[in-house]
């Protein structure tokens, strides 16, 4: 037998060579190959220690807590008759006007307003595109859909924006001693709506605005799992305050052009 | 007592999310190893984690109760950081963040080298990120399942939609770039039998004349 190549001592330390006896004997017998073979194993060793950073015993919790809603969403989108009735877990109201606007604008209740303002508006484009004098053609009808559908998901993105803008517009403006539990319900939220739109601009090949979305996902993230008493962490809450100034910025621009894109599409024939 | 996963998962597939509930909470550090070393960095990690869990709900009906739930997840967590990875590759990194490695080791702590680790050292783990940022996603994939995840050269292409050879070719390239990264800092202790003396200070991975 020839000495072993690179690629056959590889196979045969995964145990995928095709001949594995016949590699194994000539190794016995020969001594550069060995070498070379040890050499490969020794590296292989050391690239297995490469550890992923260590997670607690409550990461699972945490990845549940998270995982949670987005799933209950999922639940609500594919079954709105079962929506809010397992799932709908009462929160504490919050204090103050703000805290009235934030209940207001609260995720869920909007995503519900959402829905129905799509289902309005869905009724209406259909009264709008219903038998005229003159019929419509099916690939007229498919393309007022198409247009019906982008409105709908335009306003909702856009809600989505503003909500996202209020509430980082408040974790950029707030002292040391602010409620960080509050924020962090609220970018636990706004995380659960932002992926599904993420993943709907992602898929519909709106490049730009997933990656705004993607953007507001990390700063939302931050938020999310910033540490309980930022007291203790100030430099981590200034991290995370310069992360939201940033993105307010991001979000003001991609507001707008969802926005002009909204009227755009409303001023369509 | 603790249910078994079998249980889990039956009462799961019954549209039990508790059940499922239990499911995420043991095996999320699993799926977080599995995305971590695929991405390289803790915030796509922890993305690939919520969309490993959403489409092993969506797809629970699916699961073969013969394989392990384990298995079944690392390879959607891979199948899940390809595509994110994909989706971003033609995205300028922010900030000069590359991918793996490089500046992301100063914006993402869990890349610095840590001091109490010193028995490979930071370097030779910096140097394994910056060596498996030089590959593509796919190559990155079938690496982490052959080698970490012991999966075999034809489960992972079956997995990645990849043909065998184009499997090994992905691990083969794996593994020069990492020998290459880490020549400089790993060496057999002893060479085996007949060897003494005869590699001297030659790094141990190079070009074998005598092949």
């Amino acid at each position: 037998m020839h000495h072993l190549n690179d690629e056959q001592l590889i196979l045969f330390h995964y145990g995928e060579a095709p001949e594995t006896e016949g590699c194994a004997r000539h190794l016995e017998g020969c001594a550069s190959c060995r070498r070379a073979y040890e050499a490969l194993r020794v590296v292989l060793a050391a690239g297995t220690s490469w550890e992923p950073p260590s997670r607690d015993a409550l990461y699972g919790e945490r990845v549940w807590a998270q995982l949670e809603p987005q799933l209950r969403a999922l639940q609500r989108s594919s079954s709105p008759k079962v929506a809010g009735a397992p799932f709908d877990g009462e929160r504490q109201p919050h204090a103050g006007w703000l805290g009235a606007l934030r209940d207001l604008l609260r995720p869920r209740v909007v995503v519900l307003a959402g829905y129905g303002a799509a289902l309005a508006m869905l009724v209406f484009v259909l009264v709008q595109s219903s038998p005229r004098p003159e019929e419509p053609s099916p690939l007229t009808e498919s393309v007022l859909m198409d247009q019906a559908r982008e409105r709908v998901l335009l306003g909702s993105l856009g809600d989505h924006f503003d909500r996202s803008q209020i509430m980082l517009l408040e974790l950029a403006n707030q002292d040391e001693a602010f409620d960080a539990s509050s924020a962090q319900d609220w970018a636990q939220d706004l995380l659960a709506t932002n992926r599904l739109y993420r993943q709907a601009a992602a898929s519909d090949g709106e490049a730009a605005m997933a990656n705004v979305l993607d953007d507001l996902e990390r700063v939302l993230l931050h938020v999310a799992h910033a540490p309980g008493e930022p007291q203790a962490q100030p430099a981590s809450l200034r991290a995370t305050r310069a992360d939201a100034r940033e993105m307010l910025f991001k979000l003001r621009v991609a507001g707008d052009t969802v926005r002009a894109r909204e009227r755009a599409a409303f001023e369509m024939p | 007592m603790e249910a078994t996963e079998a249980a889990l998962l039956a009462r799961a597939r019954a549209g039990d999310s508790d059940a499922f509930g239990e499911l995420v909470k043991r095996h999320s550090r699993g799926v977080f190893a599995v995305a971590f070393r695929v991405t390289g960095n803790e915030h796509d990690a922890e993305d690939v984690v919520q969309e490993t869990f959403i489409k092993a709900y969506r797809q629970l009906g699916r699961f073969e109760e013969r394989a392990r739930f384990s298995t079944w997840l690392t390879r959607i967590a891979a199948n899940c950081a390809v595509d994110l990875l994909r989706s971003r590759s033609n995205r300028e990194p922010a900030n000069g963040e590359t991918e793996m490695g490089g500046a992301a080791s100063e914006a993402c702590p869990c890349l610095a080298p840590l001091p109490d680790r010193a028995a490979l050292g930071g370097e030779v783990r910096e140097r394994i990120q910056v060596a498996m940022a030089e590959l593509t996603a796919m190559e990155r994939a079938a690496f982490v399942l052959r080698h970490f995840e012991g999966e075999s050269i034809e489960v992972i292409s079956a997995e990645l939609g990849l043909k065998a050879s184009a499997t090994k070719h992905s691990i083969f390239r794996a593994v020069r770039k990492m020998r290459a990264a880490l020549e400089p800092f790993v060496r057999p202790a002893a060479a085996p039998r007949g060897s003494a003396g005869s590699s001297g200070n030659r790094p141990v991975f190079a070009k074998r004349a005598d092949v």
